[in-house]
């Protein structure tokens, strides 16, 4: 079971024909913004409200398994530090955006973890640190990376690309 | 010399068995790609600054340069950069064989890439990039 808040998601085509269906999806979303956003994989798209990503927002449900499509994902969490860091530089639309298309392209995700970046050589250099778990073999994680980065070209302007890194732990 | 021998070294100290060398290994990966990208500016007179800025200077070139394929580079130069502060910073962390093993493999992608992108393209993206930033006396970050 996993921690969660219910969300309606309609899903649609990838070839922009809306269907009528909807479904309720576990997803990182909450209710207090009204906002939409795409999430995409190669085959359909998301549009539905958007969480403040944030562990203790979330309400615990249970969830219908056969309707969740991101069960890989044993955990994830949201540093509280990392989400204001991206709510004063309005980055969460982005933050969102990359959140969860790490969890579409990384088939073997055990663990997604977000943390506030410092950079210890730099004191001005800051942002954030998309940090997966992950069992698979490099190469296959490395395919994975350049089929997510093909999909964030599409939906994360460049100039807040700078602010976003992902680092491993492969095991 | 060759900054890509650093990958040499990288791939020679995966093959032993401890975390130090796994370690070292991920901030040869780093510093190889690093060096071959900056050297790859230069050779267009895109010089990229000596100091501890020059790494963010060298992203922000590729990031802002407006071709995709470079813009991915760029992103993935950053994602080498963090993994190796993790590497040579963060002891009470672990970091596993096929970590290093992952980041040698995305640095040597990247050399492989690389050379196939269109140098003029990139030269006029990276200057026009520059000169959006031209009455700034900061380096474009």
């Amino acid at each position: 079971m996993l921690k969660c808040e219910e969300i309606l998601a309609t899903i649609i085509r990838p070839t922009g024909d809306f269907t009528t269906e909807s479904r309720t999806y576990k997803l990182f979303f909450d209710s207090d913004r009204t906002r939409t956003s795409n999430y995409s994989d190669n085959r359909f798209r998301i549009i539905g409200k958007i969480s403040s990503l944030i562990d203790n927002s979330f309400k615990e449900t249970v969830i219908d398994e056969t309707a969740n499509p991101f069960l890989n994902v044993e955990t994830k969490s949201i540093d509280p530090i990392a989400y204001e860091f991206c709510k004063v530089n309005k980055l969460l639309a982005s933050l969102e955006i990359i959140y969860n298309q790490i969890i579409l392209d990384f088939k073997s995700l055990l663990n997604l973890q977000v943390d506030y970046f410092l950079d210890p050589d730099d004191s001005k250099q800051e942002g954030i640190m998309f940090r997966l778990r992950i069992k698979d073999k490099p190469k296959k994680i490395l395919k994975q990376e350049n089929n997510f980065y093909l999909h964030i070209r599409k939906s994360i302007p460049i100039g807040e690309r700078k602010y976003f890194s992902i680092v491993y732990s492969v095991i | 010399m060759d900054a890509k021998d650093f990958l040499k070294i990288a791939k020679k100290l995966l093959r032993y068995n401890s975390e130090a060398n796994w370690r070292t290994s991920i901030g040869r990966s780093y510093y190889a790609i690093f060096n071959y990208l900056k050297q790859e500016c230069q050779t267009l007179n895109l010089p990229i600054l000596g100091s501890s800025k020059g790494h963010n200077q060298l992203k922000s070139y590729l990031l802002g340069c407006e071709i995709d394929e470079v813009i991915d580079i760029g992103s993935k130069i950053g994602d080498l950069y963090s993994q190796r502060i993790i590497a040579d910073y963060r002891l009470e962390e672990v970091v596993e064989e096929k970590t290093a093993k992952l980041m040698f493999e995305k640095a040597q992608d990247i050399t492989k890439r690389f050379p196939f992108i269109d140098k003029p393209s990139f030269k006029t993206g990276v200057d026009k990039y520059i000169a959006t930033f031209k009455s700034s006396t900061s380096i474009p970050s």
